[in-house]
């Protein structure tokens, strides 16, 4: 579209529409590098969890005399990476399984499917998920139901009596415990 | 929802009692005003229903297992053995228990609770047994001297042993119940009867027999080494 | 006397009118939107759009209004709910109308989303309008999904847990997506905090801004005739066609059109209202402590469908289909108007289109009522709750009887129904005797297949054998046990010899 210019005063200075041109790429220029260093941050804090690197550590699940041998008990523990504000989410649990003396499976009550948690039932020896109908046979392997794998398991090891597992992140599929 | 759920419930009752009394035939069950249901007050109902139902029947009567609705048996059993019982299940036996690794994990609180309901409302005027109902504080059987009272008082309407086909009541001798019964299973059902299915208790009476006949500690004892005898003789 | 004072408050008001009006050009701006033209025929199947936002303003003001109680914080958060729900006045209902309110909203956007698509009233020069549109309604599913966050309790903490396994399968980036959505590595109160940043801020100053766009193309384009067989949108000519026929017959929004729209919203209003006292509010629904396993977390009604489609998808193409499927049903979404923007808009000239929307609500109604039912889902606490129905006991021999306890002790009850009653994950149990012989029987439960696990290892001879003699005994009446030819005789074996138990009952 063409200006029509005729009205424009024409013994005003010059100066307004080239300065404006000048100035507004300025501005524009100004505004683009600052917004820039200013979004660094911005976008950093926003992505801060997928930088971050989240250790596990050695948790204590109690004495070994807690799961007797050939039962699979639920194992409670507070999350190491929990902050003071998560309240009751801090508290995490397992289902700790002794088949051997001294020999432990740690699986994670979170479902193979979609993170559901798995109850244990010692009668039929099965874990079953109340969302969409997971199934699990007492070693973790998987019995039944739409889950692509068997119960994530957690790394364990004893010291003086005690048994620990390797635990601080949520179990999925991508990134097991 | 109680007082329909009750009325309901006492409706099944009496026709599964007259059912009962048409099927079994020979079999006469026990008065059917005997089986007038009881409800538990209400904690104790929501406990009940939600962990004991499945098996005991609800209103605890008519269900698979033993009928707890029965004041002679909870006043023989007593308080502190239903506590036991509540809390731990029955070993070798289906029965879970409450306890830590079972189903409800009541505290102790809960399951003396539980009890003084069931004793509250089931357990009124119950008479206990004048002899021994527990397996521990009964004498040791002898399998041949059960023979005899099995002939006597059994046989008519659970058969012969090894009997394999139809009878009254059913095969009592069968290999696979009784790897799947207690001895203490067998002397609770021999003392106490399944009432709601037509089997008399030890109070009788029996079909077939005197009135006044009962069994005596040690013939239960013998009994049931008598039946535990059958299973291995097989071999 | 009286007439004076009226004359000199009537002058006042209009002078203080006149001030405001020419301060301000409130007046000037308002009158053309409440008095633009709309068509004649625009009457009960133009109200959605406004019910929707009315349901949203309600949104607004309740959401406002429980922010000055509500403790987002993942350690007190559940407890403010219920400080508000049994001691803040009028808390609970409060709360009661925030949650069916929202649901209302989002029927009500699915409603209008249904009329415009039918009538085809996403066609030129609509085209902006209807993507506007389809942002608002993911706006509103986004604002409901992160709502069902702030009750914070076993449905929120483990719908979160479901959330990340879904993002968790996105290949490369899945675990650091799954960290930047729960702020962490696990559900905390970091989690709590973000998604409360979102539902106060971010999705109401989006769904704001969205709804400022779609009234401004309201005004810029006109509202939609009622289609008419034989009308025909072609974008050479619409526009001016359009703007002549309003013109004729058009009448102001303001009463003609809005009229309608006030009686169906305040209908409306009263409804949810009266049922929100009725229904109270929605959760919380137990302490989100991922320690209590018992939980049985289901999401909230909008996202039912998602969840049956989890439970009823092959487990192989789960994974593609999560992450593929989103985009591409955006993009049909949005890209629509694109696809056909000229032509017929009458239902009966677009046989096609009343088609797949047909087909399009069924399923998402079908799945959405599947997942009520949940058929999937083992009964948790069957065993344990649920009587064998006094019928299947009556007449059963004492390995029968035992035969029974078997079935309730081995939680088979969770999966299969007894009477109507447990799961129905499985076939129901009732006929069972008549439709597999007992060998049939004996390999079902022992190798388990169809979906149901192996029972081989954790029940004993006596067991099976006496849990298949109580099934063979579930036949309806006059039913014939179920026999294959040239199978065996049943007859215990030499090698199943019983075992004496020791008692140690009730010592």
């Amino acid at each position: 579209m063409s200006c029509d210019c005729s009205n424009t005063p024409s013994n005003q200075p010059p100066s307004p529409s080239e300065r404006r041109g000048v100035m507004l790429k300025l501005g524009i220029g100004l505004m683009g590098i600052g917004g820039a260093i200013a979004s660094i941050p911005l976008i950093g804090y926003a992505i801060t969890p997928a930088l971050k690197k989240y250790k596990n550590s050695w948790i204590d699940l109690g004495g070994t005399a807690d799961f007797p041998e050939g039962e699979t008990r639920l194992g409670k523990f507070t999350n190491p990476n929990a902050s003071p504000t998560d309240g009751a989410s801090a508290e995490q649990a397992v289902w700790v399984r002794s088949y051997k003396p001294a020999q432990f499976q740690v699986f994670a009550v979170n479902c193979a499917h979609l993170g559901c948690p798995v109850k244990w039932f010692q009668q039929s020896k099965l874990f079953m998920c109340p969302c969409h109908g997971g199934v699990y046979y007492e070693d973790g392997s998987h019995a039944s139901g739409p889950p692509p794998r068997g119960l994530f398991e957690y790394k364990w090891k004893i010291e003086n009596g005690r048994l620990l597992i390797d635990a601080g992140r949520l179990p999925g599929l991508e990134q097991t415990v | 929802m109680s007082t329909a759920f009750k009325n309901i419930a006492s409706l099944l009752g009496v026709i599964v009692v007259a059912t009962c009394l048409q099927a079994c035939g020979k079999i006469s069950a026990t008065d059917p005003d005997d089986t007038v249901v009881v409800s538990l007050p209400q904690a104790a109902m929501a406990n009940y229903a939600e962990n004991c139902s499945a098996c005991h029947g609800a209103n605890g009567v008519n269900g698979a297992a033993r009928q707890l609705a029965d004041a002679n048996y909870l006043a023989s059993v007593g308080r502190e053995s239903l506590i036991n019982i509540t809390t731990n299940g029955v070993p070798g036996g289906f029965c879970p228990g409450s306890g830590p690794a079972s189903l409800a994990h009541w505290n102790p609180k809960q399951v003396a609770d539980f009890v003084d309901g069931l004793l509250d409302a089931w357990g009124k005027n119950g008479v206990a047994l004048s002899i021994p109902w527990s397996v521990k504080l009964s004498p040791a059987g002898n399998a041949s001297s059960g023979q005899a009272v099995y002939a006597a008082a059994c046989q008519s309407c659970h058969g012969a042993p090894n009997f394999k086909g139809v009878t009254a009541a059913g095969s009592v001798t069968d290999p696979n119940y009784l790897r799947l019964i207690t001895d203490q299973g067998l002397r609770s059902a021999i003392l106490f009867g399944r009432p709601e299915r037509g089997m008399p208790g030890w109070s009788g009476p029996f079909p077939h027999q005197a009135a006044d006949r009962k069994l005596s500690s040690q013939e239960i004892s013998d009994v049931v080494a008598f039946l535990r005898s059958t299973a291995s003789q097989k071999q | 006397m009286f007439r004076n004072i009226k004359m000199v408050g009537t002058k006042m008001i209009g002078g203080l009118l006149g001030w405001t009006e020419s301060r301000s050009g409130a007046i000037g701006f308002v009158q053309p939107i409440l008095m633009h033209r709309v068509p004649r025929d625009a009457k009960w199947w133009y109200v959605f759009g406004s019910a929707s936002l009315m349901f949203f303003s309600i949104q607004v003001v309740t959401g406002i209004l429980l922010a000055t109680m509500y403790a987002p914080s993942a350690a007190e958060a559940y407890s403010s709910l219920q400080y508000i729900d049994q001691q803040v006045p009028f808390g609970w209902m409060l709360r009661a109308l925030h949650a069916w309110s929202s649901n209302a909203m989002i029927l009500m956007v699915v409603i209008h989303m249904s009329q415009v698509f039918l009538h085809a009233s996403f066609k030129f020069p609509r085209e902006l309008m209807w993507m506007v549109g389809v942002l608002l309604l993911f706006c509103t599913l986004a604002l409901a999904f992160t709502g069902q966050i702030m009750r914070w309790d076993q449905d929120a903490y483990w719908g979160l847990g479901i959330g990340a396994a879904i993002v968790d399968r996105v290949p490369m980036l899945g675990n650091q997506m799954r960290n930047v959505m729960l702020g962490g590595p696990y559900i905390g109160g970091a989690t709590l905090s973000r998604f409360f940043a979102l539902h106060v801020f971010v999705l109401p100053g989006l769904t704001i801004a969205l709804i400022g766009a779609h009234m401004a193309l309201i005004l810029k384009n006109g509202i939609s005739e009622m289609p008419k067989p034989g009308m025909v949108v072609d974008p050479k000519t619409y526009v001016v066609e359009y703007e002549e026929r309003i013109k004729k017959n058009g009448v102001p929004f303001m009463p003609d059109a809005a009229q309608h729209d006030m009686v169906f919203c305040g209908l409306m209003l009263i409804i949810v209202g009266v049922l929100a006292a009725y229904l109270g509010p929605v959760g919380p629904n137990g302490i989100p402590n991922p320690t209590i396993i018992d939980a049985n977390p289901r999401p909230d009604y909008a996202f039912l469908w998602i969840f049956t489609a989890m439970a009823l998808m092959p487990p192989q193409i789960e994974t593609a289909v999560l992450l593929i499927a989103p985009p591409i049903v955006v993009m049909l979404l949005l890209g629509l108007p694109l696809i056909s923007n000229r032509g017929e808009r009458a239902p009966s000239r677009r046989p096609g289109a009343v088609l797949a929307y047909v087909l399009i609500a069924t399923a998402l109604g079908t799945l959405t009522w599947l997942g009520v039912v949940s058929a999937w889902s083992p009964v948790m606490d069957a065993w344990t709750s649920l009587p064998t129905p006094v019928k299947y006991l009556v007449g059963r021999t004492p390995l029968e009887m035992q035969g029974a306890l078997v079935m309730q002790h081995s939680q088979c009850r969770n999966c299969h129904s007894l009477g109507g009653e447990g799961g129905l994950r499985g076939p129901n149990l009732d006929n069972v005797g008549s439709r597999k012989s007992w060998d049939q029987l004996v390999r079902q439960v022992q190798q388990g297949g169809g979906n149901m696990p192996a029972y081989g290892k954790n029940l004993s001879s006596a067991e099976t054998t006496a849990v298949v003699a109580f099934m063979t005994t579930l036949r309806n009446a006059g039913a014939p046990e179920s026999t294959i030819p040239g199978a065996m005789e049943r007859q215990s074996s030499p090698d199943q010899a019983p075992t004496s138990v020791a008692s140690e009952a009730g010592k």
